[in-house]
């Protein structure tokens, strides 16, 4: 019964994926056609089209690095797309700086949301807890770092615009400063649905975009480093944001990981909210491999101080560059991921970190245990059943039959005479 | 009809003339080999036969951590001290029970094994001492030809003293006196590291620590010498039969052992890959399926050995009282596929999957090594021990590298199910032999009443030819 209501389930849900409108997606960098290397102000635009909506994902490191997702309504006209303002952009003023992009007065904004990588922290986790809230800003040694004030590397020069490949890498002279490490954010856009290809294979469709960051070789001066990223989302809706983590009994994707959480803007309205979604895992060295996976815990949502301080991310961000992010109401919350588990050695044993998660738009994808688990569940342990069932009733029958036999064959010694 | 017959004979006690007499501390109920007492004293040296390979052997992982920072090794130099151990007894234990019962005997057998695992233990802690890794390598390996072929001649120890006794207590006594060995050496290595260390460094403390931990091989060494005097003692005094030359085991006697002796081995390599190799992996799955913390996990992970260690000696009783050797081994079977199941398709605390499966190796354990001396002549018997503890190991060393490639491509469900086929196969070896057993008259799976019955018929019977 179980059995056949999964199938059900995949083969409608397969439909559905086939059903969904495809988009097409393309990918380029937009930059200030006076700027000189490095331009250090570049913002990576992917826009996947579909036939009932636009996705315009403006990915930039001006600020804070963030990913701004524009959903519009799609009109098959040209120059119906974004328009950066780069003097507009670049200026001091807010209210000037929050006209730099626009779109002409055809396209319509149903959504807009936003994740924004804005923090590093470093903790000195002598504890071995693997967990920040046992400390506070007095009793272990802190590192701050802004992702804004990072010295970014252009992006045209490590983006792959043709697999729909953004890539935030931080630069030379700010790797010197790290110690010769790197951070690295990679975010990738896709014009079908499937699973990431290497660990944790996490699911993605049209509508989503995989984030990848790595955090190598930082030199360190705290004995028992742990790194913790703070998140931010935006949602230009009033619903209040929610971490929701389900668990599954299948792993087969990512081995030894059975959970799957979902950063939900609008947890009652899915289907018109944005998501990102992630496994609490992390890995510890390239290749990843359960040997090198370690813990990923959240801290949050939690609601900004006040909105001071959230226009003050905006203002930080692309987001105080277009003037409807904050002209209706919206949502912030942040939520920080620690990355380790007591006893896996910490940041310094492999001085590597990676993570992934997506970024998408509707409801996320589920974990469903998968047509080839159900198979070789049914064969590895519906055959022995059934083998030691027919066993069983020919047992049964042999010794009924024995016995018979063995009356007959009583009978007929009591009663030598008559054979 | 027939046993209006034999009826009478049982009453008799029959008495033999020639019966040596005991004198003095030698006739006393502690050293009178027909006395239960003296049968429980040597159970307690039996079981220190093997204490000091269960207590070397798991010396490395004890010291890990020391060790590869004393000796800078890497994990899979550290992991190869684990392998240079088990790889030559998927083979060398099945030589080791045909020597016991072809040249040596079991008492010198249980002495030559020891001295390897002596042997083995101080040129692995001469290695330590010297910082040389391949004479570590090389100790390893003369401590593995000891090793297992010692728990062989232990394994025919127990019967030779126990058939037709406590045989399954016995069997359950070991097996939990292998654990206690094992897990003290996990309590006990790190402190006296710690002890030595104030005095010796680096890898010079980790060799003295090695030869310390030697002593328990030297103290089953003598436990092995004891044992081979009041084995011989009893065999004098209780005249048990001596092998004589044609009766001996010849190796193609092997393909003689009958077909539910290869049942057995099937269900002891199906049944113990489906335990052994999950505990081996066991630690991450309970901190990433359950998210328990670390410790916790690793508690959870040992429940099996804690538990076994505890119980198998109390299942051994039971079955002794019982009989029904077979049924023990379905039922042990059986819940453990219902604690895998558990494990795989449920989010239940694992503690209580962990916990019945330690009780259900227990039954299994105790009620299945004894079924062995059942189907085979006891000369034959070292063989017999040899070639199960050798499929036993092929399998478990084949099946924990196979588990470890399914969890890294497939996940903990795909490798549970795994499992849960294994022990599948188990259970339908275990109703195969039931079935041919019964159509050989049902000897394996007597009751322990029906076995007393016999053994004095058996016993009547031989009477009057003498």
């Amino acid at each position: 019964m179980a059995a056949g209501r999964i199938f059900l389930i995949l083969v409608v849900s397969s439909l559905c994926f086939s059903c969904l409108a495809t988009r097409t997606v393309k990918t380029e960098i937009l930059r200030d056609p006076n700027c000189t290397e490095p331009c250090r102000t570049e913002i990576g635009h992917v826009q996947a089209t579909g036939q009932e909506d636009t996705l315009h994902y403006l990915i930039t490191n001006i600020g804070i690095p963030t990913i701004y997702v524009l959903r519009t309504n799609t009109i098959n006209e040209p120059n119906t797309s974004v328009k950066v303002d780069w003097n507009k952009l670049a200026s001091e003023n807010t209210t000037e700086r929050s006209e730099a992009i626009t779109f002409p007065p055809v396209i319509q904004i149903f959504y807009s949301y936003a994740a924004m990588f804005t923090r590093m922290f470093e903790y000195n986790d002598t504890l071995d807890n693997a967990d920040i809230t046992k400390y506070n800003v007095n009793n272990t040694a802190w590192n701050v770092y802004n992702f804004a004030d990072f010295d970014w590397d252009d992006l045209s020069n490590a983006s792959d615009v043709n697999s729909n490949v953004i890539n935030f890498m931080i630069s030379s002279n700010m790797s010197e400063s790290l110690g010769n490490g790197t951070i690295s954010l990679k975010i990738q856009a896709f014009d079908h649905g499937d699973r990431e290809n290497q660990l944790p294979h996490l699911q993605y469709t049209e509508n989503i975009v995989l984030f990848d960051l790595v955090i190598s070789h930082i030199s360190t001066n705290l004995s028992a480093s742990r790194f913790v990223v703070e998140m931010i989302m935006y949602s230009n809706s009033t619903d209040n944001m929610e971490i929701k983590t389900t668990a599954s009994i299948d792993d087969e994707y990512t081995p030894g990981v059975f959970k799957i959480s979902n950063w939900l803007t609008r947890p009652t309205n899915q289907a018109e909210g944005c998501f990102i979604q992630w496994k609490p895992v992390c890995y510890q060295n390239i290749p990843r491999g359960r040997n090198v996976a370690t813990y990923v815990s959240y801290y949050g949502p939690s609601g900004l101080d006040s909105d001071q301080d959230m226009m003050k991310l905006v203002d930080r961000s692309i987001l105080g560059a277009f003037e409807e992010s904050t002209a209706i109401q919206f949502r912030m919350t942040a939520t920080n991921f620690s990355f380790g588990l007591s006893k896996d050695g910490g940041y310094t044993s492999k001085n590597y970190t990676a993570w992934s998660g997506t970024l998408g738009f509707g409801a996320p994808p589920e974990e469903k245990v998968s047509t080839l688990v159900i198979i070789i569940i049914a064969a590895g342990l519906g055959l022995p059943v059934v083998i030691i069932i027919f066993g069983g009733i020919g047992v049964c029958v042999k010794k009924q039959t024995g016995k018979q036999k063995k009356i007959l064959q009583e009978v007929t010694r009591n009663y030598p005479g008559l054979n | 009809m027939a046993q209006t017959e034999k009826t009478p004979l049982l009453k008799e006690k029959y008495v033999s003339e020639d019966e040596e007499k005991l004198t003095g501390c030698g006739g006393s109920l502690a050293c009178n080999p027909h006395r239960f007492l003296h049968r429980y004293l040597i159970l307690i040296i039996m079981c220190f036969l093997s204490f000091g390979s269960y207590f070397c052997y798991d010396n490395p992982a004890a010291l890990q951590d020391n060790m590869i920072r004393d000796l800078n090794l890497s994990e899979s130099q550290f992991m190869a001290f684990y392998s240079w151990y088990s790889w030559p007894n998927v083979i060398l234990c099945f030589f080791g029970g045909f020597l016991i019962d072809r040249m040596l005997g079991v008492r010198l057998g249980a002495i030559v094994f020891s001295f390897f695992v002596t042997a083995g233990q101080i040129i692995f802690a001469l290695g330590g001492v010297l910082n040389v890794y391949w004479l570590m390598c090389l100790g390893r390996f003369v401590f593995g030809i000891g090793g297992e072929s010692l728990a062989v001649a232990q394994n025919t120890y127990a019967v030779k003293w126990f058939q037709g006794r406590e045989l399954n207590m016995v069997f359950g006594l070991q097996l939990s006196f292998s654990r206690v060995g094992s897990t003290v050496n996990m309590n006990v290595m790190q402190p006296i590291y710690t002890f030595v260390s104030q005095t010796f460094h680096g890898y010079k403390c980790l060799g003295v620590v090695l030869f310390v931990g030697g002593v328990t091989c030297i103290l089953s060494l003598i436990c092995s010498l004891v044992l081979g005097y009041f084995d011989k003692r009893a065999d004098r005094i209780l005249k048990r039969a001596t092998v004589s030359s044609e009766d001996a085991i010849k190796f193609r006697d092997v393909k003689d052992f009958p077909l539910t002796f290869w049942l057995l081995s099937v269900i002891c390599v199906a049944y113990y890959v489906a335990v052994f190799p999950f505990i081996g992996l066991g630690l991450v799955f309970f901190e990433m399926k359950f998210g328990f913390s670390p410790t916790l996990a690793n508690n959870v992970n040992s429940l099996v050995y804690i538990i076994s260690a505890v119980a198998s000696p109390f299942f051994g009783f039971v079955i002794d009282r019982t009989g029904k050797n077979i049924f023990w081994v379905i039922l042990g079977t059986l819940v453990t596929l219902g604690c895998h199941a558990l494990l795989a398709f449920t989010f239940i605390n694992p503690y209580v999957a962990m916990s019945i499966m330690g009780l259900a190796y227990s039954v299994l354990a105790s009620a299945l090594w004894p079924v062995a001396s059942l189907m085979v002549p006891n000369h034959q018997l070292g063989t017999a021990y040899g070639i199960m503890q050798a499929i036993q190991n092929l399998g478990l060393a084949v099946i924990s590298l196979v588990a470890g490639v399914i969890v890294d491509s497939n996940g903990y469900l795909i490798l549970e199910v795994f499992f849960l086929a294994w022990l599948c196969l188990a259970l339908i070896a275990a109703v195969l032999l039931y079935l041919a057993d019964a159509a050989r008259g049902g000897k394996l799976n007597r009751s322990s009443k029906e076995r007393k019955r016999d053994k004095e018929l058996e016993d009547a019977k031989k009477k009057p030819l003498e």
